[in-house]
């Protein structure tokens, strides 16, 4: 299990919600469903996050009532906040998936040269 | 700032459903942020916690110990108030300057080697909510107000010299600090200066804060991007790189007006406000100006109205010039008039005499030649009046040439006259 850094979360925060809007709790198991568990974004990491977002402009919020099953149709539920890409966030995104694969190209290119030397020392 | 102590950190142990509105009373307490952001970070924990534990029921686990992992999993209560508190409490870089002024103002009359800005937080804000319905997107018009387009980085650049916390900050977003055009005294004056800027901030916003903390040395340098390069610069150097050459024809001028309205400029634009950097040259009839661009608009202006002047002056003057001009056209036809008249006298006159000598013989001799002598007396005085009228009409001439009249020639009339004038008998076609 990896625990993702401030960076990489943003990156796969903004990733989760160009696909659908979310909310908390499902963006953090979306995290881990999609990198089969490899990565982690804990709650004292993700809600920071989400309000950075919120304040940058980059996401929006909503409100959802949520009732557990079989309950009291006039009884109050609880709440969920839902977060949806702004269009500021969709080009936040493109940013940080072209740095991304920069970062990717340069680190690839170490790799496949001491790839190489390694090989060659047998 | 938001300090949080050790006794803060208090572990929370549920043991029934209902520790989870406990251990959100616990962690609400701790946010130091308005009471209606407090009240949804605690619905969207709730929120957070109650899903997890429903999830770990499904999987088998007893409600006591799917919510205890559900609380732990939170992390510690204490971090993470912390935490949110402070993501909540980031201000935007508005109002984050009008802050960092106010607390300058305070500091001001201190004496102080170095200090560090912090974010105080914010002032309670209404949150969009619909009381509970379905999820509601905020329209993107009414959140234009706190989207900047400049990013906002995390700074930490705490007790160093002025010079290297703007390289820093150069450095975190992604320029080079260039201040080799400061002067060697502000260079060294800054090198000493210490200051911080610990927070979010955009680049614009970190050199304000450390313009404002560094007194007066820094307070009137200014940045200027170029490339990926942000130079330092004084206002002599900003003023001295606004500077250009440029040529303003003045061929509409005669040489002395185009001598005064040379010294002009120099008075007015070369002694006035933007008289830094302010050189003027005057070559034939061309004005050679290096100046900055408001002092180009002065001359410009200046230009403009001594033209319009010129060319006002220039009128008024063609003006008088053709009055005096038709004044001289009727003096010359009347003198042509009076040439005419005398010409004819002495013509009869002459006819006159040349009758009585042609009589001599058998007339009275000593009549005639009485007559003959009054004949020629009055003959001579003619010729005396020809010789006066042809004087004062030399004289017309003249002061049409001394004075250059040149607009004379557009007439064809008078023209023509001082040309016959000049060059033959100027009485020649008079009859």
């Amino acid at each position: 299990m990896l625990t993702l850094k401030q960076d990489h979360s943003e990156l796969v925060v903004l990733s989760v919600l160009a696909i659908a809007p979310s909310y908390g709790y499902a963006i953090s198991k979306d995290i881990a469903a999609r990198s089969d568990g490899h990565f982690k974004l804990s709650p004292s990491g993700m809600y920071p996050l989400l309000t950075k977002l919120e304040k940058n402009g980059l996401v929006t919020t909503g409100w959802e009532e949520v009732k557990a099953v079989g309950a009291d149709p006039d009884s109050t539920g609880r709440k969920r906040k839902w977060y949806t890409l702004s269009p500021k966030g969709h080009k936040q995104l493109t940013k940080r998936i072209e740095l991304h694969r920069q970062t990717q190209s340069i680190l690839d290119g170490f790799v496949a040269q001491s790839t190489a030397r390694e090989l060659a020392n047998g | 700032m938001t300090k949080l102590t050790h006794k803060n950190k208090i572990k929370i142990e549920p043991s029934s459903r209902d520790s989870i509105s406990s251990w959100l009373d616990v962690l609400t307490s701790m946010l130091a942020v308005p009471d209606a952001q407090r009240a949804q970070v605690r619905d969207e924990l709730e929120d957070h916690l109650r899903s997890r534990v429903d999830d770990l029921l499904i999987v088998g686990k007893p409600e006591p110990e799917a919510i205890q992992i559900a609380v732990a999993e939170l992390g510690e209560t204490a971090e993470l108030a912390k935490l949110i508190t402070h993501a909540h409490t980031r201000i935007n870089p508005r109002r984050k300057l009008m802050n960092t002024a106010l607390i300058a103002v305070a500091l001001g009359g201190m004496s102080f080697g170095g200090f560090t800005f912090f974010n105080s937080p914010a002032a309670p804000s209404a949150t969009p909510s619909n009381g509970g319905a379905a999820p509601v997107v905020v329209p993107e018009e009414t959140r234009a107000e706190s989207q900047q387009e400049e990013p906002e980085l995390d700074l930490y650049v705490k007790d160093v010299s002025f010079l290297m916390a703007f390289d820093q900050i150069a450095n975190a977003f992604g320029y080079t600090a260039d201040v080799h055009t400061l002067d060697n005294m502000i260079a060294s004056n800054l090198q000493r200066q210490q200051v911080s800027v610990v927070g979010d901030f955009t680049l614009d916003r970190a050199i304000e804060v450390l313009k404002m903390q560094s007194l007066q040395y820094a307070a009137e340098l200014t940045t200027e991007i170029q490339g990926d390069v942000i130079e330092l610069l004084t206002h002599d150097e900003v003023f001295r790189r606004e500077t250009s050459v440029k040529t303003y024809s003045i061929g509409w001028s005669n040489f002395e007006t185009a001598q005064n309205v040379f010294h002009t400029l120099q008075e007015v634009v070369g002694s006035g406000q933007y008289s830094q950097f302010f050189t003027a040259s005057f070559i034939g009839d061309q004005l050679v100006i290096d100046a900055r661009g408001q002092a180009h608009q002065q001359v410009e202006e200046i230009l403009a109205k001594a033209k319009a002047g010129y060319e006002a002056r220039m009128n008024s003057e063609k003006a008088q010039r053709l009055h005096a001009i038709e004044r001289i056209r009727a003096e010359y036809e009347q003198l042509k008039s009076e040439l005419v008249g005398v010409h004819s006298q002495i013509m009869e006159e002459q006819s006159e005499v040349d009758s009585i000598r042609q009589n001599e013989q058998q007339a009275d001799m000593e009549s005639v030649r009485q007559e003959l002598m009054e004949r020629e007396i009055h003959l001579y005085g003619l010729n005396m009046k020809v010789d006066d009228l042809e004087l004062r009409f030399d004289r017309i001439r003249e002061l049409l040439v001394e004075n250059e009249y040149k607009d004379l020639f557009e007439f064809p009339a008078v023209t023509k006259s001082l040309h016959e004038r000049t060059n033959a008998n100027p009485f020649e076609g008079i009859e």
